[in-house]
């Protein structure tokens, strides 16, 4: 048997390297410019051959990274980090797996760390130094506030963790009847169910504004959250998680006298909390980037979600890339730290769903 | 023994979503299909016409114009979505370092929003300070107005050979075919690389997926054999994801004929010489603009069937290729 030349390997690996390298930088070179053009003036922005580094950006850097402030900033960074690996090391002591019941104790310890982030990217801002800071952000500030961004922003969230936390609830219960439930037609109630995923979302959105406006709906916050608060997706979803709990333990309970909903909320959810917050993570996307939908159901600048706003911005301040850029990043920020955050569940709750086919 | 007990209560379980889903889901869409034979300019009330939408549709050059447009989008993108991931999900699959890293950059574009990232790229591509005509004027080549350029890309490009470098041959060429394979106009081409970086990374995570299902001492047999990477690739690798390949091409063209956000955000007004009006462009300015509900319901009718008659067309010639072990 031929051993592969391990020169060519290593040629053939480099060669792979380089290409994967490449195409990461087409990746996330837009974003850097994004970034980078958030902090420039209209004429930075504008000026040709174009500029990377802006002169805001430039005295930030010189205030913070090249200042002895960089101690700073570098001891509150391992200072937090130390801090987080602290805490996950005693959740991990703190919270065992095999006990099954939800208590506050549990809660507090699985929660810390992530509020240890909170703190860490705290001390952090601080240690960078909130005037200088400040003055970076100058375009940002524009379009939080004489822009209406914050409104846009806390609309968005709002509204993604509504729907959210509607669809857990209520696409849980419908998985709930699907998986552990016999009814008639259950099987044909299925494939209808099924059957509508095939419908795109542009041949029901003429009608779906028609209802709302004879529900009366138009330009509130329910025509936002109500039609996201249950998707066959979800149902499906969730549907595979139920039915990997033993049928026995459904039997069990209700032989020992539990009630369904009781068996729903003591048992099976906290079982699947890997599949709620695969659900959770993939709404909160969703509703999030939403556009089109949010486009058509609002009028008012009061109800625009960041999406919406942006579209809007746009319009109205078409060459100000300055703040068009700004106003970007939070569109896109939120998402992009949350993924950072949670990618291990992120890429997991995708595979997963995406070999469905 | 089961006794086959029906659990009625089950019902009160469904109710909550069932009620949510048929009327946003199902009753909207056998609301659409009458709704196409009304003549429906809100707020005047609602008329019965027949298929009076449908005659005006089918006469309209504009809604033939968006069909053209969607058209040449899908069939310019559709080898780019599938054939860039598979090659990276290839070169992932190499068991290298750092695959976790990769998939991270690569699945970015992603979970971003469409118009957020559609209008970082309007700014990419702007004419004067955007940072692509910087790179070309590295390269020597002058700027292009990409958004508002109409010429067909092969035109474009025909062209810009011919007088950069006095090579006329592709310009007489492309000259003599009929305007239809001068390609999509370089707007156009535009929206669609800004789609296809996009999209790029859920299609390398599904591929990748197939991929790692073709059992490896398949390669390591064929490498014994003496077989090249093409060979490899030919007789192994590409039957065997063959399933794989056939669902991101039914996604991909399906979520295609459905853009409409970049092409919102990047050419508001419909495009240069409307080369960039899409399908669900044309819905959204008639039901959204010109409050036409019938006609937008018409149009939405049709663009359901357009989208249902490719995915039957692709299971009946494609999937027959699809080998499935």
């Amino acid at each position: 048997m031929l051993k592969k030349n391990s020169s060519i390997k290593i040629t053939l690996n480099t060669f792979c390297h380089i290409i994967l390298i490449t195409g990461g930088i087409t990746m996330i070179l837009p974003f850097i410019w994004m970034l980078s053009t958030s902090v420039k003036t209209f004429n930075e922005a504008n000026s040709f051959p174009p500029i990377w580094v802006s002169r805001k950006l430039e005295v930030f850097i010189q205030n913070t990274l090249l200042s002895p402030r960089v101690f700073l900033i570098l001891g509150a960074i391992m200072f937090s980090y130390f801090l987080y690996k602290w805490t996950i090391k005693q959740k991990e002591i703190k919270v065992k797996d095999f006990e099954q019941d939800i208590t506050f104790y549990k809660v507090f310890f699985t929660l810390l760390p992530k509020l240890v982030i909170f703190l860490g990217l705290f001390l952090i801002t601080a240690a960078f130094g909130f005037d200088n800071i400040d003055k970076l952000i100058e375009n940002y500030r524009i379009a939080w506030v004489a822009k209406n961004f914050g409104r846009y922003f806390f609309n968005s969230f709002f509204i993604a963790v509504s729907s959210t936390t509607l669809q857990l609830v209520i696409s849980a219960l419908a998985a709930y009847a699907f998986a552990f439930m016999t009814f008639p037609f259950k099987d044909w109630i299925f494939m209808t169910l099924l059957a509508t995923m095939m419908i795109p979302q542009q041949a029901l959105l003429v009608p779906d504004y028609l209802i709302l406006t004879h529900l009366g709906w138009i330009n509130t916050y329910l025509a936002l959250i109500v039609p996201w608060g249950a998707s066959v997706f979800g149902i499906f979803l969730l549907r595979q998680f139920f039915l990997a709990i033993p049928r026995e333990l459904y039997d069990a309970a209700k032989i020992d006298g539990c009630s369904k909903l009781g068996f729903f909320f003591k048992i099976l959810l906290p079982l699947c909390i890997p599949g709620l917050t695969t659900l959770s993570v993939f709404t909160f996307i969703g509703s999030w980037n939403s556009f089109l939908w949010a486009l058509i159901v609002t009028h008012t600048d009061k109800l625009r979600t960041i999406q919406v706003g942006l579209a809007a911005f746009n319009d109205s301040e078409g060459t100000r890339f300055e703040l068009l850029m700004a106003a970007s990043t939070f569109c896109v920020m939120p998402l992009i730290i949350g993924f950072f955050f949670a990618q291990k569940q992120f890429m997991e709750g995708i595979s997963q769903t995406g070999m469905k086919g | 023994m089961k006794s086959k007990k029906y659990e009625w209560d089950a019902y009160l379980f469904l109710l909550p979503a069932a009620l949510i889903i048929i009327t946003f889901r199902l009753a909207p869409l056998i609301y659409t299909l009458i709704l196409g034979f009304f003549k429906y300019d809100v707020p005047a009330p609602p008329k019965f016409i027949g298929l009076y939408n449908y005659k005006v549709l089918f006469s309209d050059p504009e809604f033939w114009l968006s069909l053209k447009n969607t058209i040449y989008y899908v069939l310019f993108s559709l080898p780019l979505q599938v054939l860039i991931p598979l090659f990276i999900a290839m070169l992932l699959n190499n068991k290298l370092k750092g695959i976790d890293f990769y998939r991270i950059i690569y699945y970015l574009p992603v979970i971003t929003s469409v118009n957020a990232v559609a209008l970082v790229w309007k700014w990419l591509y702007a004419k004067e300070a955007g940072l692509l005509n910087y790179f070309m004027s590295l390269i020597g080549i002058g700027k292009i107005d990409f958004l508002n350029e109409s010429a067909g890309i092969l035109k474009f490009v025909a062209d810009g050979i011919a007088n950069q470098y006095q090579i006329k041959i592709f310009q007489s060429f492309i000259d003599s075919v009929p305007a239809f394979f001068q390609g999509p106009s370089v707007a156009m081409m535009a929206i669609v690389v800004m789609s296809v970086w996009k999209g790029l990374g859920s299609n390398i995570l599904i591929f990748l997926a197939g991929l790692q299902n073709v059992p490896r001492h398949l390669y390591e047999a064929a490498e014994i054999d003496g077989a090249t990477i093409w060979h490899k690739f030919w007789y192994i690798t590409w039957p065997l994801i063959s399933p794989t390949t056939y669902f991101v091409l039914v996604m991909s063209t399906i979520n295609s004929f459905q853009v409409f956000a970049q092409v919102y955000m990047m050419t508001p007004l419909g495009g240069p010489m409307k080369t960039t009006t899409v399908i669900v462009f044309y819905l959204y300015q008639k039901a959204f603009q010109h409050f036409e509900m019938g006609f937008a319901a018409a149009v939405a009718c049709v663009l359901f069937f357009i989208i249902l008659a490719m995915t039957i067309i692709q299971k009946l010639t494609v999937e027959k290729k699809v080998h499935y072990s």
